[in-house]
């Protein structure tokens, strides 16, 4: 079963889309992986917020979430300027702490809990899915 | 030297991560003491959360004391070895271990 939730306007509502999706049935059933799922969805949903639309005008945010016994499927679909997160630097996690710049943790944390991510633009809009696959745990 | 606990609540995000960063900033401005953050109620923490604790030990380095943390469950232990973060801050299971070893 699909679930397509829509966002609109997306511009300072990271929070209430956060909360929306963090409470959605397939996600919340993820007991193994609620917390590597949660995270995915703060950190994608809070770029799509602050950087997809550097003009303003609102901006639209649509996730798409399907989840069966094997695996959870979510995919965040805006219509922002081209982005894609797989292509950020990724910090360098040897570095002292006292010599650390802020940033990019979020998304290396996905990256290494997701099973799969995959970006594509297509038709003027986003798309990056991640799929997590489930145990027995969840 | 005297030795300071926060006490985290169920989370820790961008929900409520600045409010946690002035109240942590405000305890180790306080005076000379070191900080154990204790974790044992928290079950989530995020990039934001992860960017205080790293405001947090750069703090206490500027300052001269020792901070750590307690209590953490397996998937936030696992996000700070993902961070590289455990080979800086040192982990107790609880609080009184905390103490016991810094203070």
């Amino acid at each position: 079963m699909k679930k397509r939730f829509h966002f609109e306007p997306v511009e300072g509502k990271a929070l209430d889309i956060i909360r929306v999706l963090i409470k959605d049935e397939a996600v919340v059933s993820c007991r193994k992986a609620f917390m590597a799922l949660r995270l995915a969805i703060e950190e994608l949903v809070t770029n799509v917020t602050l950087y997809a639309y550097p003009s303003g005008g609102g901006g639209y945010l649509d996730v798409e979430i399907e989840k069966d016994a094997a695996c959870i499927v979510l995919r965040f679909i805006d219509g922002g300027i081209p982005f894609n997160p797989l292509e950020r630097k990724l910090p360098d996690t040897t570095v002292p702490l006292k010599d650390r710049k802020e940033g990019g943790l979020g998304i290396l944390f996905v990256i290494k809990k997701m099973d799969e991510m995959e970006y594509a633009y297509i038709n003027q809009e986003n798309v990056l899915t991640i799929k997590k696959k489930l145990t027995s745990e969840d | 030297m005297e030795t300071k606990v926060y006490k985290m609540g169920d989370s820790f995000d961008s929900s409520n991560s600045e409010e946690i960063k002035d109240e942590i900033m405000a305890l180790l401005e306080e005076g000379d003491a070191n900080l154990i953050i204790d974790l044992s109620d928290c079950t989530y923490v995020s990039s934001a959360g992860l960017r205080v604790f790293l405001m947090t030990y750069k703090a206490a380095e500027t300052k001269g004391v020792k901070t750590c943390l307690s209590g953490l469950n397996y998937d936030i232990k696992e996000l700070m070895s993902v961070s590289g973060f455990d080979n800086f801050f040192v982990f107790y299971d609880t609080v009184e271990d905390a103490k016991e070893a810094i203070g």
